[in-house]
């Protein structure tokens, strides 16, 4: 075996990344920690932990965060749904059909991927509520579509070949199933970058759930993280099992798909 | 008459169907996009010239709305704020991801390198809510884990949020610690892309690592870094939720950022018109950003 | 990837059931109102349910009480008003805005004399566009000052120093005699008004300033603002004040831990500081150059204009009256937080020391107006004085940018 001679420089470097890498889980680890002590104070010692469920039980059941819990879930299911489909069936549109003017739409979507969130919140306030659709799922989902997915989706577009397109037309194989048997199969790993990415959006959105949805039974998990840091500013075991809950579930997914996720947002950081 | 027409202009009957097809495939986003993305940014310019509370209908003012920005004291500071906290996290992720990334593809490219990138991309799936809850108590000045920490090392605790000096810092302390994971998976991946004739004929030629990541890999990693700063500077410059939760704005006017002014105007003080005025603003002010930094980006090439 | 699809269509599926299973046509009633409970006793939410639980089996409608965080409530309110779909009935504490936009429902068609006369502030309330009274007013009683008798004994101070100028010699004299500090009160920095409410305005009424102008526009530009800001820069100057009072509970904290000779609080915290074994008193409030001051509000009780429109205004009326009623304010008053009756039906008065030290004083009890903008107001003289704090604006300036700005960016 031929020995590796390793410079003093990468040794200190290990050391330094090592160092990052437990400053990023330093405070998730304290959060955890901190949700199984009831004291008010912080000053955690080790006498402090108890394995005891109480906080999250307080906060899953007298501050429901269990609806919480359900709604973002749902928000997250039907949005990933809906931008998914909407997102690759007009990347086939833009990329494989001759729709006349499609080149100038397309570059006017691009342009409102430049708009920040905040110059269209009154607006959309002010026809969500027109509209009657406040505090409904569909006030949550239906905003979620927008260009990053349909330019991510015709960057892959790109690499189906339309020899395969017209060969399977000229043996009768209709519209609607070669989009499905053929197409959506040969962007697949596409699908999970976006749905990697819109999964987080939708997860972690705050601010337009804040405002649009007002009901209790209706609340998303920030939004229910917001109120309860606020409700009780001095019992943080309850508030860090509330932050522990809300990361929970993200996070098994992430053990799970870890792979799909970081080459998702590798995939989507270098197309896009 | 018809076949004719369709001659003149190249298409046959079904270039035609399929592009009926292609408009059909197009619609549903089409829709969606005009309804959510298009027609709120009329909207927004239309209120931006009128007075209008929600209750009422709006009423036109003209261009009273604008005027009244230019003396608008918080305004600036809440502009000088921004400008700072971009100034802070986008140079400090960028660099930081791209160090990380390099470091861990040239030097440890073992099992323990992608078990730290592993750990590294944890803060990205935190939601910017729950981030904000724990380090507003990490943060805390007394007992927080932070000034736990300074008082074992007998220093005196600091009160991280309640400072005019440190409150902005801090909070974008916590924007770092959540993007640089997502910033260096991006990078990770552009250096592995870099085709590996390339880096062993620069060992071969005996460039020191220092050199080989001035020379070949930083350049080969330009276009990833153009779209991390320009991600980094949009984000940056709407950051919502880390002030709403952590400072509230405060101390004083020290945590005012633009996106929280708009929030503030429109939702606090009930002035939608105005606020719409802000957000057109910041719309124009993005652009710019952006414009600027592509005509740099395009010199540096060329 | 055909796993992950699956997995959606199963949810997917699974949400489809749980809607069509949510069909339901009994009327349902909305009540918002903000936590009150901050001690361990029975949560806002139980208590609510509770006292709701008899009304929707006789009214054979479903009531959903929900508890709401007081951190940017009146923008939570005013939004949720707006709301096709927001509270019937809700708790409301800046009235003004809600009043002149017309959100509130005109309440004197719909309660019988004999339940107006029973309201002890009834004629007090504002009322609306056709002279109707559109809320219930509350009393919020006066937020107290403690102090712990044991540290003045200490530091050899005899009676409570009740002049401003006395009260600063104390707070410098006590550090030093006793080693625990002399006085702290909350200025949020994350915590919205309602801190700023407790720590200002009982100053500035103390050193004699009214809120209103002749012409009922709001305006503390004068001699008594500048007054009370510079006494509170003192405080600040003299090195009384510490960083720590933007920290929410930070003084109450002290202060029940023996640490800390004076605070201002709502006056719930006696019962802590007692169990904590402080010995302590009330104080009613300084004596300012205008003599002695304290303030309240008058929060309020109101139904939504839009319950109307839902047909709900009848119901939710009838929850009004219920919630405002002696019975189940005696009983919130005793088991979650308790504040003066503002019944002629309620009886409980729990407090006998804030009693006899209010009544009193009952010419020395200002009432915090209700002005267009006033917690962007708030908000807006909140962060100017913070920044006095910080060292960045003179007394004059805050008073100066407080009033520019809500002269040309919150008043329409």
């Amino acid at each position: 075996m031929k020995k590796k001679h390793v410079s003093p420089w990468v040794a200190v470097g290990v050391v330094l990344v090592t160092v990052f890498a437990v400053l990023c889980l330093l405070p998730l680890i304290y959060m955890v920690a901190v949700s199984f002590t009831d004291s008010e104070t912080l000053y955690i010692k080790l006498k402090d932990l108890r394995p005891s469920l109480y906080n999250y039980w307080y906060a899953i059941v007298k501050r429901d965060f269990g609806t919480a819990l359900k709604n973002s879930i749902i928000v997250v299911v039907g949005s990933c749904l809906l931008v998914n489909v909407a997102s690759s069936m007009a990347a086939y549109g833009f990329e494989k059909k001759p729709v006349p003017g499609k080149e100038a739409l397309f570059q006017g979507y691009l342009a409102t991927m430049m708009i920040p969130g905040q110059v269209i919140l009154i607006p959309m306030f002010v026809m969500i509520n027109r509209a009657g659709l406040t505090n409904t799922y569909s006030a949550l989902i239906l905003p979620m579509v927008g260009a990053f997915g349909i330019f991510l989706m015709r960057q892959f577009m790109v690499a189906v070949p339309n020899e395969l397109l017209e060969a399977a037309e000229i043996d009768g194989c209709g519209e609607m199933r070669r989009f499905t048997t053929i197409v959506i199969p040969l962007v697949q790993p596409a699908l999970i970058t976006l749905t990697i990415f819109t999964f987080n959006a939708a997860w972690n959105n705050f601010l337009w759930p804040l405002i649009i949805n007002t009901r209790s039974e209706m609340r998303v998990l920030p939004v229910a993280m917001s109120t309860l840091a606020s409700n009780s500013t001095t019992n943080y075991g309850m508030v860090m099992a509330g932050a522990t809950l809300t990361f929970l579930f993200p996070f098994i997914l992430y053990i799970f798909l870890q792979r799909q996720f970081v080459e998702g947002i590798a995939l989507g950081g270098v197309k896009g | 008459m018809p076949t004719a027409v369709s001659l003149k202009k190249g298409k046959s009957p079904r270039t035609r169907r399929q592009a009926l097809i292609g408009a059909a495939y197009i619609a549903p986003s089409f829709i969606l996009m005009m309804i959510f993305n298009v027609t709120p940014i009329f909207l927004s310019a239309f209120y931006s010239f009128t007075k209008y509370n929600m209750t009422a209908a709006p009423v036109w003012i003209g261009l009273d709305n604008y005027a009244r920005l230019f003396n608008n004291k918080v305004l600036t500071e809440s502009l000088s704020n921004t400008v700072r906290y971009v100034l802070i996290t986008v140079p400090s992720q960028t660099v930081l991801s791209l160090l990380i990334a390099v470091f861990i593809a040239e030097h440890m490219k073992n099992r323990y390198g992608s078990f730290l990138r592993s750990v590294i991309f944890i803060p990205v799936i935190v939601s910017l809510i729950a981030s904000a809850t724990v380090w507003n108590i990490m943060y805390q000045p007394k007992g927080g884990l932070i000034n736990q920490f300074l008082e074992f090392l007998g220093a005196k605790p600091v009160n991280f949020l309640g400072k005019k000096s440190s409150a902005l810092p801090s909070v974008a302390a916590v924007a770092i610690w959540k993007a640089s994971g997502y910033y260096m998976v991006i990078y990770y991946a552009g250096v592995m892309n870099v085709p590996s004739d390339v880096r062993e004929a620069a060992i071969v030629d005996g460039a020191s690592s220092v050199q080989r990541f001035w020379h070949i890999t930083l350049p080969i990693l330009k276009p990833i870094t153009y779209m991390i700063v320009t991600l980094g500077i949009i984000g940056s410059f709407q950051v919502f939720d880390l002030v709403y939760k952590m400072t509230g704005g405060g101390p004083g006017r020290s945590t005012y950022t633009v996106a929280y002014v708009i929030y503030a105007f429109a939702f606090q003080d009930k002035n939608y018109g105005y606020a719409s005025a802000v957000a057109i603003c910041l719309l124009i002010v993005i652009l710019m950003i952006h414009l600027i930094q592509s005509l740099f980006f395009k010199e540096k090439d060329a | 990837m055909k796993r992950l699809l699956a997995v959606l269509l199963c949810c997917a599926l699974l949400i489809s059931c749980m809607s069509v299973a949510a069909a339901d046509e009994k009327k349902t009633l909305t009540v918002w109102i903000p936590q009150y409970q901050f001690t361990g006793g029975i949560p806002d939410q139980e208590f609510w349910d509770g006292v709701f639980d008899p009304f929707e089996e006789e009214n054979n409608c479903e009531v959903k009480v929900e508890i709401l965080p007081w951190s940017d409530y009146n923008t939570t309110v005013y939004t949720g008003l707006l709301n096709n779909d927001g509270p019937d009935v809700v708790y409301v504490t800046d009235n003004y805005d809600l009043v002149t936009n017309g959100l509130l429902l005109g309440l004197d068609g719909y309660l019988t004399d004999a339940e107006k006369d029973n309201y002890l502030l009834w004629s007090t309330g504002p009322v609306d566009a056709n002279g109707e009274h559109v809320i219930v007013p509350m009393d919020d009683g006066v937020a107290m000052g403690f102090y712990n008798k044991d540290i003045l004994a200490e530091a050899g101070i005899d009676t409570f120093p009740e002049e401003w100028d006395a009260f600063i010699e104390a707070c410098k004299t006590i550090p030093e005699k006793t080693g625990k500090q002399g006085f702290l009160q909350n200025w949020g920095a994350t915590t919205g008004t309602s801190a700023l409410m407790l720590a200002f305005w009982p100053y500035y009424f103390q050193a004699g300033g009214v809120m209103l102008d002749e012409n009922g526009q709001i305006a503390i530009n004068n001699e008594a603002g500048l007054k009370t800001l510079e006494f509170l820069k003192k405080f600040y100057d003299e090195g009384i004040f510490d960083e720590t009072i933007v920290s929410e509970s930070e003084s109450i904290e002290k202060f029940a831990a023996g640490e800390l000779a004076f605070v201002v609080a709502d006056l719930n915290k006696g019962k802590t500081f007692t169990n904590n074994g402080v010995n302590w008193e009330y104080f009613f409030s300084l004596k300012g150059p205008a003599g002695y001051g304290a303030r309240t509000a008058t929060d309020s009780f109101a139904v939504a204009a839009k319950a109307k429109e839902r047909g709900n205004d009848e119901l939710a009326v009838k929850a009004l009256v219920l919630i405002t009623s002696g019975a189940v304010m005696d009983r919130f008053h005793s088991e979650v937080f308790y504040l003066p009756p503002f019944t002629k039906d309620s009886s409980y008065t729990q407090n006998e020391a804030y009693t006899t030290l209010t009544g009193a004083h009952t010419a020395d009890i200002y009432v915090v107006s209700e002005f267009e903008g006033k917690a962007s107001f708030e908000k807006e003289l909140q962060a100017n004085i913070q920044m006095m704090f910080m060292g960045d604006l003179t007394p004059q300036e805050v008073l100066d940018n407080t009033m520019a700005y809500y002269t040309d960016q919150i008043k329409q």
